[in-house]
């Protein structure tokens, strides 16, 4: 017999002795019990003395049935006292046996709540990160005009720049704009997804939007360049899955009815962070688990 | 020997006392862990919808939507309806982090083809002597109401305070634009992150 269905066992005895020691019903089943087995004793005693009087050729009155009654009873009452020590062991026994079945419970109940916590504290992990986007530095402002150095990066190496670029807006304010993708909160607090943020344009803020900065993020399948690696780069994925994988994402992109029934995206939307451009300023594009870009822990400003 | 049995179950009987106790206190500590990770997960994904939009048409370059700004406990503060020149409608928010959270206030409405500097401002229509309306609606105190005022005062003067940064939403026409005649909130989350979702 394996441990659990030991436990089973235990639980159930426990749970019996609790019912019948603790609970008004079960006093009233075991009441119940002790009556029957008392009524069954007093009419058997009673149907012999009326069958020797019947074949004493003589009635058995009510005075004498009472008194074989009361006989009985205290018959029965002697009776317990004897077995006094047998049913304080068993209480005893109930007693130790309810305190190991409670105390396994709580053991069970420790490990469930264990598991329970490094769940949650892992939800809780995956909706707190963020991931660097990009690195900005303001090269040079006047006002008019900003020149800016941006550093890309890739959630999956965020160690170090997948890309580096260059360029111009015109206005005191720098806009970085992306293609932001939140997944489904189920998807971020499993940590099977994280929101991917793709930035594809820098403007400024007097310019329209359409005339700022494209920045050439995607290469000739629309894939954006920060996800296409080098053979060497990927590990535990042979290139071509990996291709082939990023190739479906940006099909689910681009397809709105694919993307609601696969289910897993919350949003897709175009997503810019802003800041005032100074000179020898730089900032840092973060895409945050919960939804959203924000500028966090910059050393400018 | 009896005095010895029954000394040696009272042993036995405090020792399962003790641990059952202790077993308990530890399962209190641990559920009382457990309420605080699920209160933490659901602050996270907590979630203000300052703003909610109806794009009402697209045509000839030119897009017409309806605009309604609320307050904190949701009560309509404003309502706008305009046509911009463009394509793509973009939300500006001005964010500034607050002790354990961030506070987004609207600052504008441009367009692809409508530069920011050209926009819509959007902070006259939610000024209340000096306070933003959409912050109404949350007991602030005299203090945070003041502070508010101040820091709005400040984001109105283009003044930008430690730590805040400008955040903008928009759609993008070829693959994911806004449909007439669908509403879509603006959701601010805890951590300064803004994100629009279908209605």
């Amino acid at each position: 017999m394996d441990i659990e269905r030991w436990k089973s066992l235990v639980f159930a005895v426990s749970d019996a002795a609790t019912f019948l020691l603790t609970r008004p019903a079960g006093w009233a089943v075991l009441g119940g019990v002790l009556a029957a087995g008392f009524a069954l004793r007093v009419s058997a005693a009673l149907r012999d003395r009326y069958l020797a009087c019947e074949a004493a050729g003589r009635r058995l009155g009510a005075g004498q049935g009472i008194g074989l009654f009361l006989k009985e009873l205290f018959g029965s009452l002697g009776a317990a006292v004897a077995v006094l020590p047998t049913i304080a062991a068993v209480l005893v026994g109930s007693v130790l046996l309810v305190g190991v079945s409670d105390s396994v419970r709580r053991l069970d109940e420790i490990a469930e709540n264990r598991a329970r916590i490094s769940e949650l504290s892992a939800v809780v992990r995956n909706l707190e990160r963020r991931y660097r986007v990009a690195d900005v530095r303001v090269l040079s402002a006047d006002g008019r005009t900003a020149h800016l150095s941006l550093d890309f990066y890739d959630s999956r190496t965020p160690g170090k720049p997948v890309r580096t670029q260059e360029v111009s807006v015109e206005g005191s304010e720098v806009f970085v704009d992306a293609l932001v993708l939140d997944f489904a909160y189920s998807e971020i607090e499993s940590g099977r997804r994280v929101n991917l943020a793709l930035p594809y344009r820098v403007y400024g803020n007097l310019q329209a939007p359409a005339d700022g900065q494209e920045l050439a993020l995607l290469d000739d399948k629309g894939v954006p360049l920060l996800y296409r690696r080098a053979e060497a780069e990927i590990y535990g994925i042979d290139p071509e899955t990996y291709d082939a994988r990023l190739e479906e994402l940006m099909e689910l992109l681009e397809d709105e009815g694919a993307r609601r029934k696969a289910g897993i995206l919350r949003s897709v939307f175009g997503a810019a962070v802003r800041r005032k451009a100074r000179a020898g300023d730089s900032f840092t594009v973060w895409i945050e688990q919960t939804g959203g870009l924000t500028i966090k822990g910059d050393g400018g400003f | 020997m009896k005095r010895r049995g029954t000394g040696l179950f009272m042993a036995v009987l405090l020792v399962l006392a003790v641990v059952f106790l202790g077993l308990t206190a530890l399962t209190a500590v641990q559920k009382a862990q457990i309420a605080r990770l699920e209160k933490g997960i659901q602050s996270l994904k907590e979630e203000l919808v300052p703003i909610r939009f109806m794009v009402l048409e697209r045509d000839k370059g030119m897009v017409k939507a309806r605009v309604r700004l609320y307050d904190l406990a949701g009560n309509e503060v404003d309502l706008l309806e305009m046509t911009w020149p463009g394509t793509e409608l973009s939300f500006d928010f001005s964010v500034v982090p607050a002790a354990d959270r961030y506070l987004a206030f609207p600052r504008r409405i441009f367009t692809d083809r409508l530069a920011p500097s050209s926009g819509t401002n959007l902070y006259p229509r939610y000024d209340r002597s000096g306070f933003p309306a959409v912050f109404e609606g949350a007991d602030f105190g005299r203090l945070g109401r003041a502070r508010l005022t101040d820091l709005f005062q400040a984001l109105k003067e283009d003044r930008e305070p430690s730590g805040a940064f400008g955040s903008v939403v928009h759609d993008i026409a070829r693959i994911a634009a806004f449909e007439p005649g669908i509403v879509y909130r603006v959701v601010v989350r805890p951590k300064g992150g803004i994100e629009i979702l279908e209605d």
